[in-house]
């Protein structure tokens, strides 16, 4: 089984509309994730029917239990986040500022902070409607601990793929280089990036590089909206030389793209046959590149 | 007053709207602009100035004085991230799990935690007329992004007349960490499903956080009406629809600020600044 991540460094490359169309491409082979759990957009493009829903709780949360409180202000002290704050006579927990360290319970000489278990988000096994096997997940509205959401998802997606005997697993990534991306890509067998020909997206390029080989992952890139700056597209040619990234694809700019997620459409389904050939020339090197295990 | 720029999907023109806003106010005034989006910072590229200092930040983690641990394991037990593991003679720290509670420097009955630091990235500084520019700039393979963001945030003075944040993508904590304290917040959305879906998870985290935000709708086309229906029914304002066009799409690309490039776009970049003053003096 070979897990594929798709990653883009800056957001808004066309990362999800390409990880749709391989989708598609790779049909029954493949398991589907959605890592981009705080702004998830994929089920978009292949309306998943959900199977299976689970509350998925990423950290804790202090309670405060007013009664009992001596009102020494040590829990708000020992706080580094500056979540424990005074008001109306009280001690408060701001949950959005809270990371969840619990140290506020240590500290309470009254023992009246005590930590409950935090509900996060939702994490969710579907079916796409390419009939695959699909781990996504919904972020609750402000929460932190994404990066663990992350490591669910992709998890989950494993184990389908080792269940249903799939060779691959394909991972919609989120954007960025750190903690949620950390967590998407680490031991992935191949990270695809999809960037696009703008000076931004050739600076965060480099650093999603580095990343990677940080981690020692290997890559191929992708340059979507090749023809938008010739100076951006020569950069991104020179950085993947340089890095031993091999070049698989270029899309020109194409209102194809917005046209297929206004339409709920894949790239495939969108009646091009420039678009719908560099796809699958796209998915093949993918497949044939390197073993499948 | 502090202006945020964010959105919840990446690229929706967050980057071109800071930028442009705050190269027309330094036209006129002095303006301060933080660059939040500390994994992947891009405000940079537009304002060709080289930095004037570059700031290590750091955050806390532990630093073991190994003659004083008597191996107890209570700091084990009261670590919430697990980045502390004990064995019979020996304790192990995982700097990269840390996440700089203190806890354990605080509850260590031997004194055998010390504070220590590790780094997590910088803040560079670039002046020019008007202009200042903070930008934050994760360290690779680094993961504590808020607090980068928090160091960035720290440095303007109070006293400043206008800060913009430009925010990092999505609805989780650090695009939370960035908005939480400002004054006002434009969201920038553009006009597809993705860009709709998303827009309401930031609308659904502004009314969590119940601070004051309008949109601005970008990459708008005219037969797309479902962003400004959204608004409506939602009863919030569209301060301003930027239209989808290739030719703004290549100034940018170049990295080019699009007031500067095309003079006609100031009045609609005004407009916003007008808009957004206004709202401001009304909730303030």
């Amino acid at each position: 089984m070979k897990q594929i991540i798709v990653m883009s460094g800056k957001g808004g490359t066309g990362k999800t509309t390409i990880t749709a169309a391989l989708s598609q491409c790779a049909g029954s082979d493949a398991v589907v994730a959605d890592c981009d759990v705080d702004a998830a957009n994929l089920h978009l493009l292949l309306e998943p029917r959900i199977e299976e829903e689970d509350r998925f709780f990423g950290g804790q949360l202090p309670m405060i239990d007013s009664r009992g409180c001596g009102m020494c202000g040590l829990c708000a002290n020992a706080c580094a986040w500056t979540a424990i704050q005074y008001r109306d006579g009280g001690y408060y927990v701001d949950p959005l500022a809270c990371e969840g360290c619990g140290i506020c319970s240590h500290v309470c000489p009254e023992g009246r902070i005590t930590m409950h278990p935090r509900m996060t988000g939702m994490s969710y096994v579907s079916r796409s409607r390419f009939g695959q096997p699909m781990a996504h997940a919904r972020l609750s509205i402000g929460q932190e601990n994404s990066g663990k959401l992350v490591a669910r998802v992709r998890q989950r997606a494993v184990e389908l793929a080792k269940e249903r005997a799939k060779d691959f697993v394909i991972v919609d990534g989120p954007p960025g280089i750190g903690c949620p991306a950390i967590s998407a890509v680490s031991g992935a067998d191949h990270v695809l990036i999809v960037t696009e020909a703008t000076q931004a997206a050739t600076h965060d390029l480099l650093r999603l590089v580095e990343l990677l080989e940080h981690f020692g992952l290997p890559a191929s890139c992708v340059i979507n909206k090749a023809d938008l700056d010739a100076d951006a597209h020569d950069a991104i040619e020179d950085l993947c030389r340089e890095h031993g990234i091999p070049m698989l694809a270029a899309f020109p700019w194409s209102d194809i793209f917005p046209a297929s997620i206004r339409q709920g459409r894949t790239l495939l389904e969108m009646d091009n046959k420039n678009i719908k050939s560099v796809i699958e020339s796209l998915w093949n090197s993918l497949r044939t590149n390197g073993d499948v295990t | 007053m502090t202006l945020a720029v964010a959105s919840g999907k990446g690229g929706t023109g967050k980057t071109l709207l800071a930028t442009s806003l705050a190269y027309l106010v330094g036209m006129e005034r002095a303006v301060t602009l933080l660059d939040l989006d500390v994994e992947e910072p891009n405000d940079h590229l537009f304002f060709t100035i080289p930095p004037s200092s570059s700031e290590v930040v750091s955050s806390m983690i532990p630093r073991i004085e190994e003659d004083y641990c008597t191996h107890c394991g209570i700091c084990q037990k009261v670590c919430a991230y697990h980045a502390l593991l004990v064995f019979p003679g020996k304790l192990l720290l995982f700097p990269e799990l840390c996440k700089g509670c203190n806890g354990c420097v605080a509850l260590c009955p031997q004194g055998a935690l010390q504070p220590g630091s590790k780094d997590i990235g910088v803040v560079e500084k670039r002046t020019k007329g008007n202009l200042t520019l903070f930008t934050g700039r994760l360290h690779i393979g680094a993961t504590d992004a808020p607090a980068l963001i928090r160091a960035v945030k720290a440095r303007p003075g109070r006293d400043e007349e206008l800060v913009i944040l430009d925010a990092p993508p999505g609805t989780a904590c650090p695009a939370v960490e960035a908005v939480r304290d400002a004054d006002f917040t434009v969201l920038v959305a553009e006009s597809t499903p993705f860009g709709l879906h998303d827009l309401d998870l930031m609308v659904q985290t502004m009314r969590t956080i119940g601070h004051p935000f309008a949109v601005v709708v970008n990459k708008a086309v005219p037969d797309d009406d479902t962003l400004r229906a959204y608004c409506r029914t939602e009863g919030i304002d569209v301060l301003m629809e930027i239209p989808y066009s290739r030719d703004i799409a290549q100034v940018c690309a170049a990295g080019e600020i699009l007031p500067r490039v095309r003079p006609d776009t100031i009045p609609m970049f005004q407009r916003i600044l007008d808009a957004v003053a206004q709202r401001h003096q009304v909730t303030a």
